[in-house]
């Protein structure tokens, strides 16, 4: 197991942009979190199903398929970065 | 109105009001005064929209006035942290990437304060994201420690413990991720309940861990936190993950347990190396409490708690930098203006919208989420310790019926004592596992320092179990009068 985090890969992966000197604290404290992490090593899970939540249902949640009302325009005029002709603008993609 | 009235327990302000001693604008406004007067040194809230809060106040008098009381808790103010959707208010989740939001629409929990006539009081500060244990990730203000401000508050929902601790506010929301309900409300001195993964409905509050995330409530004592949580409980067409349990009377089921006599555990590992001997010694003299009001008192083993924190971490940032991956600049959320390209919205949009903390977590999550390289080793065995940490407590459980703890190992520390990320996440030691088993968690004061802080005793119950745990903390509460203490703010 590799315990040396990509601090570039993640960086990209996250969307976030990091400097030089932000990459150096970072790098160091993932790697303390990570080590810190490493202490799982020494707990047997052989054999053991991994517990991916703790909510136990029955049976499925089923609704009603009844058609509702949301003015989905209107609840994001409110909070748009920046909106025209009821259409949200980003810079060109192409 | 006194200021001593402030500090009155819930069904005692509820008396007050039904007696007319006082209006519900008159509480209000005598809420909103000490607000005003106290702000400058707390600093627990985030917006505060006054005549809001007033017109409310206003119309639960006209109720009154009328004879059609909404529920009994009608006219009685509680805050909110500000990650709860409150339609037409801010939701900042004390982050630049959500400064200028505001809620298009209620959460659940806010539909059913709001159908109890309940009047919405301003808007709590709390660790950007609610990752965070001091509040010191605020991306506006730090909170201060009403008992001495100079020390945090805990977190994540500081402005939520340090406002009701202050008499801010007689009851506040909050949520708990990995202890940021019972954190803070130790570190404060009052009282906070994280019910069961499921009782209560996530839809409308900003997602963290969506497997771990509950709303919790902060009072000043067990039976206003069980009045509070009753209100809230229950299943939710918009919440597949809302349990469709029945929802008892918490308060019905305290008087009901009045006198009885229940067995308590107390695991060893939960009083080791790294605990505070003054905290040790508090809730120590709590379990001797239990023991001489005829409870059976039994030592048992929680051997994962030392796992706890690495697996909390690396559940928690997973399903966290997957969450968060929602703000990207462009629809409702903070975007850079000096982005020209598509590229550039979404990078520099969440380089200067998100904190360090949060920014740290998005890496560690996305970091132990990869494949192919690191094969997600850390995600799989942090999944498969959750099941023993699951498997610990449901053994424990079939000898007792809750288990007593710290809440957590230490009072509220300095401000910026604590230098390196991986020292604070140490610091919820006692609280994460709790949250990876989906168990329900109180914390109440237990006794306090000698310079004066607060100490909390963590009390943890069976799944869906409220009411045996409300019941033991009342006891313990109803056997002291840590109540009469007042912090210094």
């Amino acid at each position: 197991m590799k315990t040396s985090a990509d601090i570039d890969q993640l960086a990209k992966f996250a969307c976030i942009r990091f400097s030089e000197e932000e990459k150096a604290i970072f790098q160091q404290q993932l790697q303390d979190m990570i080590g810190y992490c490493s202490k799982l090593e020494a707990i047997n899970t052989e054999g053991v199903e991994p517990l991916l939540h703790t909510f136990e249902q029955e049976d499925n949640v089923w609704g009603e398929d009844e058609p509702t009302t949301c003015d989905g325009l209107k609840m994001l005029e409110q909070n748009a970065p920046e909106m025209r002709d009821g259409q949200l603008v980003v810079p060109k993609v192409l | 109105m006194e200021e001593e009235t402030l500090f009155l327990p819930l069904e005692q302000l509820v008396a007050g009001l039904n007696e007319k001693r006082f209006s519900s604008e008159e509480l209000t406004k005598a809420y909103i005064e000490r607000t005003k007067r106290l702000e400058p040194e707390i600093k627990a809230f985030l917006s505060f929209d006054e005549e809001k809060t007033l017109r409310e106040a206003r119309a639960s008098d006209e109720r009154r006035s009328q004879g059609r009381l909404l529920s009994e808790y009608d006219g009685i103010p509680i805050g909110l942290k500000d990650i709860f959707s409150e339609k037409g208010q801010p939701l900042t989740c004390a982050s630049k990437m959500l400064e200028h939001y505001v809620s298009p629409y209620d959460a659940t929990v806010v539909e059913r304060l709001k159908a109890a006539g309940m009047v919405l009081f301003g808007r709590l500060n709390m660790d950007e994201f609610a990752m965070g244990s001091s509040c010191e990730n605020s991306a506006f203000q730090m909170t201060r420690n009403p008992w001495n401000t100079k020390c945090i508050p805990g977190g994540s929902s500081s402005g939520s413990a340090a406002a009701v601790a202050a008499g801010e506010l007689p009851l506040a929301l909050g949520t708990d991720t990995g202890g940021s309900v019972r954190q803070p409300a130790a570190l404060c001195g009052v009282v906070g309940i994280k019910p069961t993964y499921g009782r209560i409905s996530r839809y409308g509050i900003a997602a963290f861990g969506s497997s771990l995330d509950q709303a919790g409530v902060l009072a000043r004592t067990v039976l206003g936190a069980a009045a509070i949580l009753k209100l809230l409980c229950g299943a939710d067409p918009k919440d597949a993950t809302s349990a469709r349990k029945e929802v008892p009377d918490f308060c019905k089921e305290i008087q009901n347990n009045r006198g009885k006599k229940w067995t308590l555990g107390v695991p060893e590992e939960y009083f080791g190396d790294g605990l505070d001997p003054e905290v040790k010694e508090a809730v120590l003299a709590a379990v001797d409490f239990y023991k001489q009001q005829g409870y059976t008192i039994k030592p048992i083993r929680l051997k994962t708690l030392e796992y706890g924190i690495s697996a909390y971490y690396i559940i928690a940032t997973a399903e966290a930098s997957s969450n968060l991956a929602r703000y990207d600049g462009v629809r409702y959320t903070y975007r850079s203006p000096n982005a020209k390209t598509t590229e550039e919205m979404f990078s520099l949009s969440r380089s200067e919208g998100f904190g360090s903390e949060v920014k740290r977590r998005i890496l560690l999550g996305l970091y132990v989420l990869s494949s192919g390289e690191y094969d997600a080793y850390y995600y799989d065995k942090a999944q498969k310790v959750r099941r023993l940490v699951y498997n610990d407590f449901a053994e424990a459980f079939e000898s007792v019926d809750a288990i007593v703890t710290p809440t957590s190992p230490t009072p509220a520390t300095k401000i910026g004592a604590k230098s390196t990320p991986l020292s604070v996440y140490l610091s919820d030691i006692y609280t994460v596992s709790v949250s990876l088993a989906g168990l329900p968690g109180i914390s109440l004061p237990c006794g306090f320092t000698q310079s004066n802080l607060p100490i909390g005793l963590q009390l943890i119950g069976k799944p869906f179990d409220e009411g045996t745990l409300l019941s033991i903390a009342e006891a313990f509460e109803e056997g002291h009068d840590f109540l009469e203490r007042r912090s210094r703010v």
